[in-house]
């Protein structure tokens, strides 16, 4: 271990963040505030047109005559059946995210447009829409594509499973490239624990709000939370000293079941024509517009829209970005055997399909029962965390759903630390697809001091604001990466029809 | 006027862009596979 200079490095960067967060959380968020802000900033168009750019891309990819490559040996079958593959990275990809986010986001949105004049009908449509846009297709080009360069390169050109493979391959194994390489690898593992350490944070912090909400009793402050903590902690310690392979599947296909279970429940309990209706809607509305509004940017707008703009659109593109060398390596080794057409649709298209629905089952069940003055859309303002539970408070059989919900997110975090663990083991012994166990507790071990930092900063505005800090050089990183892509496709296939 | 740091950091994305239209266009030489 003491002769990787890379994984020295960067245990000393994310230690050095989390004792830093652990002793001046202050300090760290306000930094990480100013950081995110300046980098906003000045260049924020740069990170919108890069993540059209992704999506333009993977949509010209998958139509080219390079759409028939297949990742694997030609004529390979795929090694996952295509309903278990879609849950899987459906799983890695979003995950807690969306038990927090389901409502939250959209009552969100609403508010914040409502208030600036827009009448309530049009609001909740637009609030539907905007959340749609942020984990839409954008969001799974960033995946996809990552995920594609490191396929692409692993499968079809042997290279070990790094951020840096593809870029030392194209470029050739020259001391530059290298370097460059090295950077990217550190600056990936870096990105990766702090991503998954802000997730640990979010999902605890949504743990926490649901036991206090199934049990009526307050648990705020950070003693429960650290509690809980720990709890997760010892959980996901113990598989990572197993070879869990299977085990990891079985619980993600668990966690997504819950959700479905979940968002299905709402779906016939609730007002299920009303709901089907909102969907539709944003079916069609998020379709015609969301590729020009990849290159919104709101710059002519006031101060607090573009306020608006920096926390939500460009925080999430930015967090997808910081996610997107773990489950793009992930979603890289789910793969194999699948034509590059056949990868992009169902890497865009299943996950977006099922977003619309999540999001117009949670967020339209919202607006109905605030409409019906059950629920106070203002909660989002100061209880956030609760909302989801909050929401399914209002609905029958509440002690089952919250306790589902709970469970869902557990397993979420569970299975999304001990994967990344995986992930940050294999990097860190030179892309080994078999990394010891020893380099997996370690890594256990980082990225729950990590969340711990991030669960001391009590906020879940401070953790999204670490998480973008770490994924800065990702823009960058994405953009060189598909050029190493393009350049491989044109020099393996040419000018003859794949 | 704009911000200098700002105005810093857009020339620095206007080179990587410039960069990787290079790379992406420039006639390689030697082939790895």
């Amino acid at each position: 271990m003491l002769k990787n200079p890379l994984l020295i490095v960067a245990i000393a960067m994310t230690i050095g963040v989390s004792v830093w967060g652990i002793l001046d959380t202050q300090g760290l968020t306000s930094f990480a505030a100013n950081y995110v802000e300046i980098g906003f900033r000045s260049r924020g168009w740069f990170i919108m047109l890069t993540a059209s750019i992704m999506l333009i891309s993977s949509i010209t990819l998958a139509v080219s005559k390079y759409g028939n490559v297949t990742l694997g040996k030609e004529g390979e079958a795929p090694e996952f059946s295509t309903p278990s593959w879609m849950a899987m990275m459906f799983a890695a990809g979003m995950g807690v995210g969306l038990l927090f986010y389901g409502a939250a986001e959209p009552i969100s949105h609403y508010l914040f447009i409502n208030r600036s004049g827009i009448d309530a009908e049009k609001a909740a449509s637009m609030a539907l829409f905007l959340t749609n846009f942020h984990w839409g297709l954008h969001a799974w080009a960033i995946y996809g594509l990552t995920a594609l360069v490191i396929a692409y390169f692993g499968f079809c050109r042997g290279t070990p499973q790094l951020i840096s493979a593809p870029i030392v391959n194209v470029f050739g194994d020259r001391p530059l490239p290298r370097r460059i390489g090295w950077l990217v690898d550190l600056l990936s593992i870096y990105a990766i624990a702090i991503g998954l350490a802000g997730s640990v944070a979010m999902g605890v912090f949504q743990v926490q709000d649901g036991v206090a909400a199934l049990f009526k009793i307050d648990m705020s402050g950070i003693r429960y939370a650290l509690i809980i903590f720990s709890i997760l902690f010892a959980a996901y310690m113990v598989p990572l000293t197993m070879d869990l392979s299977k085990g990891m599947a079985l619980l993600s296909n668990i966690a997504v079941g819950i959700a479905v279970c979940l968002m299905a429940y709402m779906l016939i309990i609730g007002p299920t024509s009303f709901l089907m209706n909102g969907i539709i809607e944003a079916v069609g509305q998020y379709f015609a517009k969301a590729i020009p509004h990849g290159f919104a940017t709101y710059t002519f707008y006031g101060q607090e829209v573009k306020g608006w703009f920096r926390d939500w659109s460009l925080n999430y593109m930015v967090w997808w970005l910081a996610w997107a060398p773990f489950v793009g390596v992930f979603i890289a080794r789910i793969s194999r055997g699948r034509t590059i057409r056949e990868f992009i649709a169902g890497v865009l298209l299943a996950p977006t399909i099922f977003s619309i629905f999540w999001f117009g089952i949670f967020g339209g069940m919202a607006f109905y029962q605030g409409k019906a003055s059950r629920i106070d859309p203002a909660i989002v303002e100061t209880r956030i965390n609760q909302t989801t539970f909050i929401l399914l408070e209002t609905l029958p059989l509440s002690t089952i759903t919250i306790i589902a919900t709970i469970v869902a997110a557990f397993l979420f975090i569970v299975t999304s630390v001990v994967s990344a663990a995986y992930v940050l083991s294999m990097f860190s012994e030179g892309g080994s697809q078999n990394p010891t166990v020893k380099m997996k507790l370690i890594w256990g071990v980082i990225l729950g001091t990590l969340g711990l930092a991030m669960i001391l900063s009590n906020s879940v505005g401070a953790v999204r604001q670490i998480i973008a800090m770490s994924a800065g050089p990702f823009v960058f990183i994405v953009l060189l990466l598909l050029v190493c892509l393009i350049k491989a496709l044109k020099e393996d296939v040419g000018g003859t029809d794949g | 006027m704009g911000n200098l740091v700002d105005t810093l950091l857009n020339i620095g994305v206007f080179i990587f862009i410039g960069l990787m239209l290079w790379l992406l266009f420039k006639k390689d030489k030697t082939k790895d596979c």
